[in-house]
């Protein structure tokens, strides 16, 4: 018969097992990705793998002063995803719209870059898609040219400060 | 006695913990896109450090203990769906893809919302 604190003890040790698993597991996620969103909730999960641990170590130890530890860094790891989804927003495009549009449409204009936007388009329908990527696709015009017309300058005039700022 | 019961709920809890971390990361290995993954990685992973965190609160017993893990877990699940949402809503607007197999995309603003 065992002890309580046996049984303790051994579902300490199976569950930092676990833990480790499912940390090398997402810290394969994060280098693997494949997007840039992917990796952000892996390391949303990394943060929440990291509090599963301190908790574990607090009670295997006795320190519960690493609970203060757990939530600071709950607070940081909110934080930085909140951070990451700004930065996502503000990038203003997909992997995919990078690997089409880089660097060769650097400054021309938006009548050379239409057909490029209508590339895109073919390419997202042909693909592993579900819908053509436009970027702010909320608020555009319902007729097909308009629509993409108005989608091609929103798109040069968001991005267009991070542009000039590379060259 | 009422110790060792303590003892014996807080080892379930770690381990009911610890499995729910490791369902997460299989989610967010076998789902097949961001807005699913995103499901696994908040819903389960929130769920797994926060049954850790009520282990602790369960073995130690004493107030200041206790007080701050809840207090810890109130925050996150506070936090993770907002954090989630976030990021789900800056994905979409900035245009990555719904997997092939999704049924319905309610944000579509062109009346299709079935699918492609």
């Amino acid at each position: 018969m065992m002890s309580p604190d046996d049984i303790l003890q051994w579902s300490i040790q199976i569950g930092l097992v676990l833990l480790s698993v499912s940390f090398l597991a997402t810290v394969m996620r994060v280098i693997v990705g494949p997007t840039l969103p992917d990796r952000i909730i892996a390391l949303d999960l990394l943060v929440a793998a990291a509090i599963g641990f301190i908790a574990i170590l607090a009670i295997k130890t006795g320190f519960t002063l690493y609970l203060d530890i757990a939530i600071a860094l709950g607070l940081v790891g909110f934080l930085a995803t909140v951070a990451f989804a700004r930065f996502v927003l503000n990038r203003g495009r997909t992997e995919e719209d990078r690997a089409e549009h880089r660097p060769t449409d650097l400054g021309k204009s938006s009548a050379t870059r239409l057909p490029g936007e209508g590339s895109v388009s073919a390419t997202a329908q042909n693909a592993d898609i579900a819908y053509p990527i436009e970027p702010m696709r909320q608020s555009d015009a319902p007729s097909d040219k308009s629509g993409k017309v108005k989608s091609a300058t929103r798109r040069r005039s968001a991005p267009t400060k991070r542009k000039d700022s590379k060259t | 006695m009422i110790d060792d019961i303590a003892t014996i709920i807080a080892a379930i809890l770690i381990l009911v913990g610890s499995v729910f971390s490791l369902l997460a990361v299989v989610g967010l290995w076998r789902l097949p896109d961001i807005y699913t993954r995103m499901h696994a990685a908040s819903k389960a992973g929130t769920l797994g450090s926060g049954l850790l965190l009520i282990a602790i609160a369960v073995y130690s017993g004493d107030g200041p203990t206790v007080s701050r893990a809840i207090a810890g877990v109130i925050f996150f699940l506070l936090t993770a769906p907002i954090s989630a949402h976030l990021l789900a809503k800056a994905a979409y607007a900035v245009g990555y893809p719904l997997a092939k197999i999704s049924v319905a995309d309610d944000l579509r603003d062109d009346g299709n919302n079935n699918g492609a």
